[in-house]
């Protein structure tokens, strides 16, 4: 399977909902995040766009974080899902799914030439 | 919490601590910053510099997501230079200036300062030093301004005085008294 790189400025648009969304299936911490993304085809997405992500979602109050302790090593910061962030998430995704039709159906309708 | 980061790995990270201090990003905060980057790292083998950047626009990043807005560095210099800081500062120098030339001259069997004796100036001179030193220390430790950063994992502080750096800040002075003494007793 080859690397997918999708424009940045799309990334930037969606990648905060979508981890909202990664979040919302249990607790889960940023390795296991950027693992998720990649294998829904999202492209391998970095420590240092990923992690400023989780905190501006924290800081909003849509996801909380612990810390639990590795069996080895420094451990691990779970991200999980509040209240607050439940509802974020189905508002925003719905509006997201009507933005995204939109812009498909303008995208595929017949160019007419001038 | 045993080290975990080589040498070049864990300069990447002091490198980000210091520019998270200088965005004034809270010290509870860099510890959480710090132990991200240690975690991720740990566990997808890469250098913190391929997953996290440069440590500045790093820095940057986590500062714009926490709604922290830059500041110059003249604002910043100012904002972090009280005048007590800036007394203090003065003091120690007169202190150790007064020490020196006490310790000299007491040496050299003269009288010192103004035609004091040697001693007192000497004497008066330490005691100004040990209460800064003292009200240094105790600002380090616990003032408002100390904003220790802390491992959340542990509670630790994740930057602690070290023995070496201890000796080190209070040797060198104690050495260089040691040869004004020194110097003092050569002059007779």
């Amino acid at each position: 399977m080859t690397e997918e790189r999708w424009p940045g400025e799309w990334m930037r648009g969606v990648l905060s909902l979508c981890v909202l969304r990664v979040v919302a299936d249990g607790p889960t911490y940023g390795y296991a995040i950027a693992a998720r993304l990649a294998e829904a085809g999202l492209g391998s997405v970095k420590g240092g766009t990923l992690y400023p992500i989780l905190t501006r979602l924290e800081a909003e109050g849509l996801v909380s974080s612990s810390w639990a302790a590795g069996e080895a090593g420094p451990g691990r910061k779970f991200f999980t899902l509040t209240a607050a962030g439940g509802q974020a998430l189905h508002e925003r995704a719905a509006q997201w799914r009507v933005f995204t039709e939109r812009a498909a159906g303008l995208l595929a309708s017949p160019s007419v030439p001038a | 919490m045993g080290k975990v980061l080589n040498s070049t790995e864990q300069a990447w990270c002091d490198d980000l601590l210091l520019r998270l201090r200088l965005r004034d990003v809270p010290g509870t905060r860099i510890g959480e910053v710090l132990a991200e980057v240690e975690s991720h790292v740990a566990e997808t083998g890469e250098h913190p510099r391929e997953a996290f950047g440069p440590p500045r626009e790093y820095a940057d990043q986590v500062a714009d997501a926490l709604g922290i807005r830059p500041v110059g560095t003249w604002a910043w210099v100012r904002g972090s230079l009280g005048v007590r800081d800036l007394l203090v500062a003065v003091l120690t120098g007169l202190g150790g200036f007064a020490t020196a030339e006490g310790l000299w001259s007491l040496a050299a069997g003269d009288r010192s300062l103004f035609g004091l004796p040697a001693w007192a100036v000497a004497a008066a001179g330490a005691l100004v030093l040990a209460a800064c030193t003292a009200r240094f220390v105790l600002a380090a430790r616990r003032g408002d301004d100390a904003d220790p950063v802390l491992d959340p994992r542990t509670g630790a502080d994740m930057v602690p005085f070290t023995r070496k750096q201890v000796a080190l800040l209070a040797g060198l002075p104690v050495l260089l008294l040691a040869m004004t003494v020194v110097g003092g007793l050569l002059s007779r």
